[in-house]
């Protein structure tokens, strides 16, 4: 809800997209290779990602403009690697405030210092923060300017099935309706998804006591960007508030509601204006400040029992619905849009049966339950559910003041990459186990430093990768004809060899200072491989590589059944 | 061997208990209690003997 007198936000102009008569409306009969139900964040990363690969996807919404209000705000680093491979991550640094840390009070003193894990090995920052206006309109004008991708506004879907073959999608839009085809749809139409409800499926899962306010204001303020969580503070006693800066001086300030409050009464703006007065005083800002906009919020752990349903792969909140608390929303959409598109777009070019996109849900699906066991902790930490969790919460914090042994019982479990370590595709677990440290089979890849401006991650393809350690200046002709057979229809096999002093990548050898460091993040000799899927998770990997099995581990990746 | 308070400190350990709930007063003695149980737990480092403590302080509540 927006301020009785503005209709407009204070800072960000909606683009106003127009509505288009598609070809189909004109009687032209056509079948998509894909299409995408919901021009949000998360589906239009998934058309980026497909356009990546080479096919073409048509996106749906039923808006003509970015989503309004006070969405998601916080951008983790795993999401600016995949931006990075979208080529959109300086768009995104050039907008966004990074934050490495964040302080949590209890009775307005500080008891816990969060910091995300951070070095100088990394190329961003663990968390970004940006309102998801941004983030949609700078996905949106990169999908606009690329061939692969329509996107069709003011379209909205009122009928969808599917058959054997294709997907069947009635399309209602300012000039009438029609219907179209399409071989796979990725339904990325929120947590009211209208392709959910057609098909007749449900989420299940928990829902959480305890309601949010969560605000938006404009505020100059020179505290730095961090997270702030205040338990039990004057200002509200007995709740718990969350405070986060954005750009353009916009201020995100959540705050507990009350039990037994009347909801309608608490989202007058009389009574949000009080609030936020009363916590900014808490806070000890004296400034001038504006509201931007404010809605309520309840915590759920909802999802799909399975996120493919034949021809439809859900991906972001049609799938799941997570706890705000551990900024998992849009940061596991856009891992879920990553994970869907590499294995459509290689099952329509042919590079794969169909059985690659079997592998889809257990992954994704793995995430979200991992995502709701550490944020039903976070959600019952920040809103306790029963009187037993709110006193040993309450003794916890009390403790804390001055001692160290309930500090990690605060740490608020922020959003981290998930491990596909049971994947059908991950392989060589024995192999796996050989190594003592590095990042396991089926994690998402580290980055590190080679030099300044030259970070592995960088030098990623847009197929299979292998890091190849070693100490030699050749490598043996085994090897190369191994290597070589890991390109992917036209997506080459893109192979980065390390070695204490140098790093050689395609036709590029560079020297490096940082070898030794590279060598042991890797937990890597001489011999060492690890073999890369297209979304920048391990295969497997080898302390020794052996060649017959980096082809099996290949295969298997691809959805091969050996 | 489990090691455990001689009767003379089981019997200190019982008026200092009396005394700290007496000043935090009715207000403040649910905190006390479980800032207490997790300060011990805490300290003595094993969640089978906390499981059987709080087993045992469980019986015969009502």
């Amino acid at each position: 809800m927006r301020p009785a007198k503005r209709n407009s936000s204070l800072y960000f102009n909606y683009p106003e997209y127009a509505f288009t008569r598609p070809v189909e409306m004109e009687g032209v009969q056509t079948k998509h290779s894909v299409v995408i139900i919901g021009g949000g964040p998360v589906g239009v990363t998934a058309a980026l990602e497909l356009a990546r690969h080479g096919i073409a996807s048509v996106v749906l919404d039923e808006k003509n403009t970015v989503n309004d209000g006070s969405r998601a705000i916080c951008v983790a680093r795993h999401s600016m690697e995949i931006l990075q491979q979208l080529d959109l991550s300086d768009k995104f640094e050039s907008k966004a405030l990074p934050w490495t840390h964040g302080t949590s009070y209890y009775k307005d003193q500080p008891v816990y210092r969060l910091e995300m894990p951070h070095s100088d090995q990394e190329r961003f920052h663990p968390m970004y923060n940006i309102q998801q206006q941004y983030i949609e309109q700078y996905l949106i004008d990169k999908a606009l300017k690329e061939p692969l991708i329509e996107i069709r506004w003011l379209s909205k879907v009122i009928d969808f099935e599917q058959n054997i073959n294709c997907c069947v999608v009635t399309v209602e839009t300012p000039q009438g309706q029609y219907k179209f085809h399409a071989a796979y749809t990725l339904a990325a139409d929120g947590g009211r998804s209208a392709v959910r409800r057609l098909s007749e499926l449900k989420l299940n899962g928990d829902s959480y006591e305890g309601r949010y306010v969560i605000a938006d204001i404009q505020m100059q303020s020179d505290y730095p960007t961090e997270r702030r969580a205040f338990f039990d503070p004057s200002s509200n006693p007995g709740l718990t508030i969350l405070v986060h800066k954005q750009p353009e001086n916009i201020w995100r300030i959540d705050y507990q509601v009350d039990g037994d409050i009347d909801e309608k009464q608490e989202l007058q703006e009389e009574r949000i204006r009080s609030r936020i007065a009363s916590i900014l005083d808490m806070m000890g800002e004296t400034g001038s400040w504006e509201l931007e906009w404010w809605s309520l919020y309840k915590a759920y752990t909802l999802a799909l029992d399975d996120y493919r349903h034949k021809r439809v792969l859900f991906v972001g909140d049609s799938a799941h619905l997570v706890p705000i608390f551990g900024v998992r929303g849009l940061n596991s959409g856009l891992a879920d849009a990553v994970n869907a598109a590499w294995k459509l777009a290689y099952v329509i070019h042919g590079w794969s049966n169909d059985s690659l996109l079997d592998s889809y849900s257990p992954e994704r699906r793995g995430a979200t339950l991992d995502v709701f066991r550490n944020a039903s902790k976070s959600t019952k930490f920040m809103t306790p559910p029963s009187r037993g969790y709110q006193l040993v919460r309450d003794a916890a914090l009390s403790l804390a003041l001055n001692n160290d042994f309930t500090q990690h019982l605060i740490n608020p479990r922020q959003s981290q990459p998930y491990t596909y370590s049971e994947s059908c595709l991950s392989s060589f677990s024995e192999r796996d186990a050989e190594f003592e440290s590095g990042p396991q089979t089926g994690a998402a890849l580290i980055n590190q430093r080679f030099t300044e401006n030259d970070y592995l991650l960088d030098n990623l393809g847009k197929g299979f990768s292998g890091l190849y350690f070693t100490d030699s200046e050749s490598i043996d002709e085994g090897l190369l004809q191994c290597f070589s057979e890991l390109n992917v229809g036209n997506e080459e096999f893109t192979l980065i060899i390390i070695s204490r002093d140098t790093v050689q990548s395609g036709a590029k050898t560079i020297s490096q200072d940082n070898g030794h460091v590279v060598f042991e993040t890797y937990n890597a000799q001489p011999g060492t491989f690890y073999l890369i899927r297209p979304d920048r998770h391990i295969c497997a990997r080898w302390r020794s590589i052996q060649t017959n099995e980096v082809i099996q581990a290949f295969r298997q990746s691809l959805g091969e059944t050996l | 061997m489990q090691k455990h308070l001689s009767d003379e400190d089981m019997e200190s350990t019982y008026e200092l208990l009396a005394e700290v709930i007496d000043r935090a007063g009715e207000s403040g003695e649910k905190l006390l209690l479980t800032k207490l149980c997790l300060t011990l737990a805490h300290k003595l480092g094993s969640l089978q003997e906390i499981k059987e403590a709080i087993a045992t302080a469980e019986m015969d509540l009502h």
